[in-house]
């Protein structure tokens, strides 16, 4: 018992403690090697690369679509100014008659209707319009701010094809939507109010015969258009004839809708995450003329505030909004030509996620890391408890040999212990054999040895306490031949009576030792 | 060691997470795309109820709400049939979809809808009105469709006009509660704006327009004890169907009512009718201005009344507006789309919704909780919930059958009666111009009710 207390408390222990030392360690210097090599960045790295590489993704997408819808809007200002310019010239007509001339209007509008919807599928946008310099009624009040014309709007301009009516007529005359069986649009007026319409007033006011319509085209901030309930971004191109008067503006718009379904970002790593498109001013995102793309919504979470930019860790930045900061990625965005009336108008497309999102995600991938690092740890603490056992086990087991059957030549297949165990054995022995009476009896084993066959019956015979007659009948011998045998056995015993052999045995019995 | 084995189990619990039934985790959520037909000015309600179910619900139970299309319900129809159908250029099928039963039937008969009791329990389902639930059950006996705001149809009446022009004729509002009254009414007014103009002959307005001669068609026969639909087919040769003959074709031929393929709320908007039946659910889209051809406006006021009845009929009204479907996806997506709806149709939600909508709440709890008087609420709706009440009271509602060629009958009988009202029309008032109206009309009406029913 002192033996094992020794080695579950010494040995074992010590080997126990050098192979936990040996996993911390190891465990350590995968870490440090991890991070040197920049393969565990704290969440960081992976972060970014994500919100960049997204930001690319959708980057492309918008660029594409916004660039391919101002080309449009150019082809369609050159059709309508063309179509419109060929009306009025056949009729001997100018833009002033179009003034106070509803049903010169409501014809020339008609006849332009399909080109409208033509281009408004062409270009996939959700609106289409044309504003005519021009009123059906200049006798109202605030007619100076009544323009005549027409604005489409496409619900699904995702669908390809549909039999279900998904054009309206926002803006128009009702007749027109009426003769063309299309629905008006629930929020419906006759003409537009540009009293405060930059998509009109400014390709207006930049207009002229020398600059070219590519060079013309306004995107306008998102807004929601008067009366309506949606948010929406407008391209407008100014109607010019050939001799270079403008009598209008035509475009497309990007509603709110159609920008979310072209740029949804992918949420799987961040359930709020959204991209936004938005005019830039002194480095502040104008969150009010923007336009939102995410799963989630981001209204409530920017709260109409502003976006104040400022550089933040590694190559993202961090948005500042009273009350909840970003961080995401952002690049301006080129959507006009360099020699552009509105060049100075800065864009830019962001993506972004709420701070504490971010911090969340990386809190919850470092606490994995850490978790897993601990469940290693301890694996390798309960490995080294039961090899530290195990391996210890060879040495109890050969120390239980020796004790229990130190004569006894047990193997236990590995070498040194095997090599202990007889070591000690003999020295056991050797040990055993310093003791006088031992050596004696030892003594009288070795002589017994020495005894003939027939010596050794008769021996035997007087250890079991027989005398000379009850040996001499039951070896039916004669009694002199057993005495003889008797003066020989006392002579190689070195014993001088039956009573001294009798005692040799009685010890010899009592250490345990055999006679044969 | 029996210990140490304990402690090995708990961590590796506490390291996978101790798995549970429950299919969401706000750590990882799920995303419901939602189609809805709750525009216009519903929009602005819906987008303010998701935004509230994403930041508290949805929020602490991992499922964000996704609206990836607003459009009209025809169009979603469509939508739905394209994708069913894996047509080119189809999107892909919504978590959830605003339905009809008759087109969730199409969706059911592929196996592409959850099954609403897999969802709710009885007792949430008690919740509910019954018969609008009821209305959701398919024809295999699963509920498919969950109301999510009921409605009916009622007339819109522009006072602003009709009041001038009562002023002048020896009419009531009382005349407008039956079919009879209605068309004697439409008949003083087509006369009233005719002689405005005495220069054109034959230039009257037509005073009323259906949104849907189906569903007119469908009501008068159930006024009548009848049915509309019969076997699959429409039951034509009922006596019933002499009503509708009377109440709609004729005075469409004669101008009185409009032949229209849109929402009478689009005639009503430029004063080219003064009074449209049609379902509670459009009532926002009913402008409170009239602009006229020269684009002189005036406002519009509007007096809500009750369905009309005919002579000596029931009082019956459709009960109309689907509902919500949950499209089949993976047990995750599906759960998080009941427990949506669940929280959407709650009364204190319904309520919110209905209040700003011209819906009626489909839980018996948000119907007894409806106020019908407030600051915050749309004068229309308030007059809507009025009248919506009174024919609660008065009124017996029933609603469509469903059946698999629901959408085609509907469509052929609008076509169909539509070109017939049209083309007498036409022929009725080339003939004015030497006939008198009774012989003009007969003539150019001469055997089309026997076409028509197929009785020649």
């Amino acid at each position: 018992m002192a033996v094992k207390d020794r080695i579950k408390y010494t040995l074992r222990l010590r080997l126990f403690l050098f192979l936990v030392v040996l996993v911390i360690t190891i465990l350590l210097g995968a870490l440090i090697i991890l991070f040197v090599s920049g393969n565990i960045t704290a969440g960081l790295k992976e972060n970014e690369t994500f919100i960049k590489n997204e930001h690319s993704r959708i980057l492309k997408n918008t660029v594409g679509f916004y660039d391919n819808l101002a080309a449009e809007a150019v082809a369609f200002s050159r059709s309508i100014s063309m179509s419109i310019e060929s009306s009025l010239r056949d009729n001997d007509l100018t833009v002033d008659d179009l003034n106070n001339n509803p049903e010169l209007l409501k014809e020339i509008l008609s006849d332009e209707l399909h080109q409208i919807i033509f281009y408004l599928q062409k270009s996939k946008s959700s609106g289409a319009f044309i504003i005519l310099d021009a009123t059906s009624n200049s006798n109202l009040p605030d007619s100076e701010y009544s323009k005549a014309g027409i604005y489409l709007k496409n619900m699904e301009p995702n669908i390809v094809s549909s039999s279900s009516p998904t054009i309206y007529v926002l803006r128009g005359m009702a007749d027109i939507a009426y003769k063309n069986s299309l629905p008006l649009h629930p929020q419906w007026r006759m003409e537009f109010n540009v009293a405060d319409a930059p998509y009109y007033n400014l390709p207006m006011d930049k207009a002229n015969k020398d600059t070219s319509l590519s060079n013309l085209y306004y995107w306008s901030k998102a807004f929601t258009f008067p009366k309506t309930n949606e948010k929406i971004m407008m391209c407008s191109v100014p109607l010019i004839d050939i001799e270079g008067n403008v009598f209008g503006v035509c475009g497309f718009d990007v509603s709110y809708m159609l920008f979310k379904l072209l740029n949804m970002p992918d949420n799987s790593r961040y359930e709020r995450i959204f991209c936004l498109i938005s005019p830039v001013e002194n480095n502040i995102l104008k969150t009010d003329g923007s336009l939102f793309s995410g799963g989630y919504s981001a209204r409530s979470l920017i709260n109409n505030n502003d976006l104040k930019i400022s550089s933040g860790k590694r190559s993202l930045y961090i948005y500042e909004n009273s009350g909840n900061n970003f961080i995401g990625y952002h690049e301006l965005l080129k959507l006009y030509p360099e020699n552009s009336s509105f060049a100075d108008n800065e864009w830019a497309l962001a993506l972004l996620i709420p701070q504490e999102d971010l911090s969340s995600v990386i809190v919850s991938t470092n606490l994995k890391f850490i978790y897993i690092s601990a469940f290693l740890m301890i694996l390798g603490i309960i490995i080294s408890y039961i090899l530290s056992k195990y391996y210890i086990l060879p040495i109890s087991k050969g120390f239980d040999i020796i004790k229990n059957n130190p004569k006894e030549k047990v193997k236990t297949n590995i070498f040194e212990i095997d090599e202990l165990i007889e070591f000690l054995s003999s020295k056991t022995e050797i040990e055993k054999g310093t003791d006088p009476s031992s050596i004696i009896l030892n003594e009288f084993l070795k002589n017994i040895k020495t005894l003939t066959p027939a010596e050794y019956s008769v021996f035997s015979l007087y250890a079991r306490q027989y005398n000379a007659k009850e040996i001499a009948e039951s070896l039916c011998l004669s009694i002199n031949t057993i005495k003889t045998h008797t003066k020989r056995i006392y002579s190689k015993l070195n014993i001088n009576s039956k009573e001294e052999l009798i005692l040799y045995v009685e010890m010899l019995r009592e250490s345990g030792r055999d006679i044969k | 060691m029996k210990k140490l084995v304990v402690c090995i189990l708990i961590f590796i619990m506490l390291l996978t997470g101790c798995k549970s039934n429950e299919p969401l985790s706000a750590k990882n959520p799920v995303t419901i795309n939602l189609w809805h037909n709750y525009g216009g000015l519903l929009k602005d309600t819906m987008d303010l109820l998701i935004d509230e179910f994403n930041d508290t619900v949805g929020r602490e139970k991992g499922i964000i709400i996704n609206v990836t299309s607003l459009t009209g319900s025809a169009t979603i129809a469509e939508k739905l049939k394209m994708a069913v159908n894996d047509e080119p250029g189809a999107p892909e099928l919504p978590d959830i979809t605003t339905l009809y039963p008759n087109t969730a039937y199409m969706l059911a008969e592929k196996g592409l809808l959850v099954d609403i009791e897999s969802l709710f329990s009885k007792e949430e389902l008690s919740l509910f009105i019954p018969e609008f639930i009821e209305e959701g059950r398919l024809p295999d006996g699963k509920i498919y469709v969950l109301p999510t705001g009921k409605s009916t149809e009622v007339m819109f009446l522009n006072t602003t006009i009709f009041n001038k022009f009562m002023k002048e004729t020896n009419v009531s509002y009382n005349d407008l509660y039956t079919f009879e009254g209605l068309i004697d009414i439409a008949e003083k007014y087509y006369k009233w704006t005719d002689n405005q103009t005495p220069d054109i002959d034959n230039d009257g307005k037509a005073f009323i327009c259906y949104d849907s001669v189906f569903n007119m068609a469908q009501t008068i026969y159930k006024q009548s004890g009848d049915e509309l639909i019969a076997d699959g087919s429409l039951n034509l040769s009922s006596d019933a169907f002499k009503d509708v003959w009377k109440y709609c074709f004729e005075p469409a031929v004669k101008g009185y009512s409009a032949i229209y393929d849109g929402y009478g709320s689009d005639l009503i908007k430029t004063g080219r009718v003064v009074a449209s039946i049609g379902s509670t659910a459009g009532v926002l889209f009913y402008s409170d201005i009239v602009t006229y051809e020269d684009n002189i406006t005036e406002p519009a006021e509007f007096l809500i009344l009750p369905y009309p009845v005919v002579d000596g009929g029931k009082k019956v009204a459709i009960q109309r507006g689907g509902g919500m479907c949950i499209i089949k996806s993976n047990e995750a997506k599906e759960y998080a789309a009941g427990i949506f709806l669940k929280w959407f149709t709650a009364p204190e939600q319904n309520l919110k919704f209905v209040s700003s909508t011209g819906y009626v709440p489909v839980t018996q709890m948000a119907v007894e909780m409806t106020v019908v008087n407030g600051d915050d609420i749309d004068d229309k709706i308030m007059k809507l919930q009025k009248t919506t009440k009174e024919m609660a009271e008065q009124y017996t509602f029933f609603y469509p059958p469903v059946i698999e060629n629901f959408d085609e009958l509907q469509e052929n009988y609008d076509n169909n009666i539509k070109a017939y009202a049209l083309e007498c029309k036409n022929d009725y008032f080339n003939l004015l111009s030497n006939m008198n109206e009774t012989d003009a009309f007969n003539t150019a009406t001469e055997n089309r009710y026997e076409e028509f029913t197929g009785q020649r």
